[in-house]
């Protein structure tokens, strides 16, 4: 699954921002994180002090750091995000610098973790940290960037902004395009029902894929309707939710994301297309998060 | 009056059985691009699993690769994978071995 959400703690381990004011956001690290945290930048930190195999690093304007130019960057994020932590109320600059360093430590970290043998305990201890790092990053740009605001009356308030609109309404034209197509894209859209049994995934495929079709259409369709309202409904919520993700699953076979995905997101030939990819996530991630706090737990369960 | 008793009773053979009684169950495998907790969301949803639940069956097919998520007649799996399907999670059916 991706590895924006890689990440465990135990339970309520989560770091939490609540914004009190205009410009001033109080943080609440649970002790087991800041463990985490510390044994993340340790990791990094043993990586990069040495320089037996350097880390290069392309980013996706072309730019290239050498081993020396990310050892400067390592220890300068590790300052920023400690300070940052240390405080129990910092101003909206300091987390979105904060969140900055996160990015720029998980990527590293990924980077580092690609020189070494996978399964290796220093490439295993590396992804945690990567992981760790995309983590904490997506939780700050969720409460830097909300989008989706619950309103309490089973309704929810979208702050769509005008790149996400696009971005959106283009997409959703694309893949409902795509829909009654054999591209290879859509091939997640429409898995074998009976894996490798092809005679019978193919007669169920023939009984369902029309209607599978035109539910996704009507999801789509949701979907590029919402774009211009400022409140929807639970269900036109979760319309939005798996229409979103039906995009992110196009984008991401045309991506070839794999489980090992930083190469891509440090070293790719379509970053507009990465963006939308990694957008996408951070809308969806926070679609669920709203939808998930209006679910009822079930009263007994076996 | 016409008789409705059979001329002949037909035994069902082996496999014809096997194909009734053995459960079918619903399977959820990983994939390197469904967010975690949408997973855990859908189950919830589409399931009425409680959070604990979920998030259990999420992690066996993030760590294991894959998690039996429903089990049922033939009929019922094959809803429960178009729900799936639906919610373009990567979902087969196959008889409980």
């Amino acid at each position: 699954m991706g590895r924006l959400d890689a990440f465990n703690l135990p339970d309520g381990g989560d770091v939490t921002f609540r914004r009190v004011d205009a410009d001033a956001w109080v943080t609440d690290y649970p002790s087991g994180w800041v463990l985490a945290l510390a044994a993340a930048l340790t990791t990094i930190a043993d990586r990069f002090r040495t320089d037996d195999e350097p880390v290069m690093l392309t980013d996706s304007s072309s730019v290239t750091y050498g081993h020396a130019e990310l050892v400067a960057v390592v220890a300068e994020s590790t300052e920023t995000l400690m300070t940052g932590v240390r405080s129990d109320q910092v101003t909206t600059e300091q987390l979105a610098e904060c969140g900055a360093s996160s990015a720029n430590l998980s990527i590293m970290a990924g980077a580092a973790a690609e020189l070494d043998e996978v399964g290796s305990e220093r490439h295993v201890e590396l992804v945690s940290a990567r992981d760790f790092f995309s983590r904490y990053t997506d939780r700050l740009m969720r409460a830097l960037d909300p989008r989706v605001r619950p309103l309490g009356d089973g309704t929810f308030e979208m702050c769509w902004n005008p790149r996400d609109i696009a971005m959106l309404d283009a997409l959703a034209k694309d893949v409902d395009g795509l829909l009654e197509s054999d591209d290879a894209s859509i091939v997640r859209l429409f898995p074998p029902a009976y894996g490798m049994d092809h005679e019978r995934s193919a007669g169920y495929d023939a009984l369902v894929r029309h209607e599978l079709i035109e539910r996704r259409r009507e999801t789509l369709g949701v979907l590029r309707e919402a774009l211009e309202l400022e409140i929807v409904t639970g269900e036109q919520l979760e319309s939005l939710m798996r229409a979103m993700n039906d995009l992110r699953l196009v984008l991401g076979t045309e991506l070839d994301v794999s489980e090992d995905d930083i190469k891509v997101a440090t070293n790719h030939s379509e970053p507009a297309k990465w963006h939308a990819y990694l957008r996408l996530g951070m809308l969806l991630g926070q679609i669920v998060e709203a939808l998930d706090g209006c679910l009822e737990e079930p009263d007994d369960e076996d | 009056m016409s008789s409705t008793s059979p001329l002949e009773t037909i035994s069902p053979d082996v496999d014809e059985r096997n194909e009734l009684d053995t459960p079918w169950v619903v399977i959820v495998w990983n994939d390197p691009i469904n967010l975690m907790e949408y997973v855990s969301f859908v189950f919830r949803k589409v399931f009425g699993y409680s959070k604990d639940k979920a998030n259990r069956l999420m992690m066996e097919v993030h760590l294991n690769g894959r998690s039996t998520v429903s089990s049922g007649t033939r009929e019922e799996a094959e809803r429960d994978v178009f729900r799936l399907h639906e919610h373009g999670l990567w979902a087969t059916l196959q008889q409980d071995t």
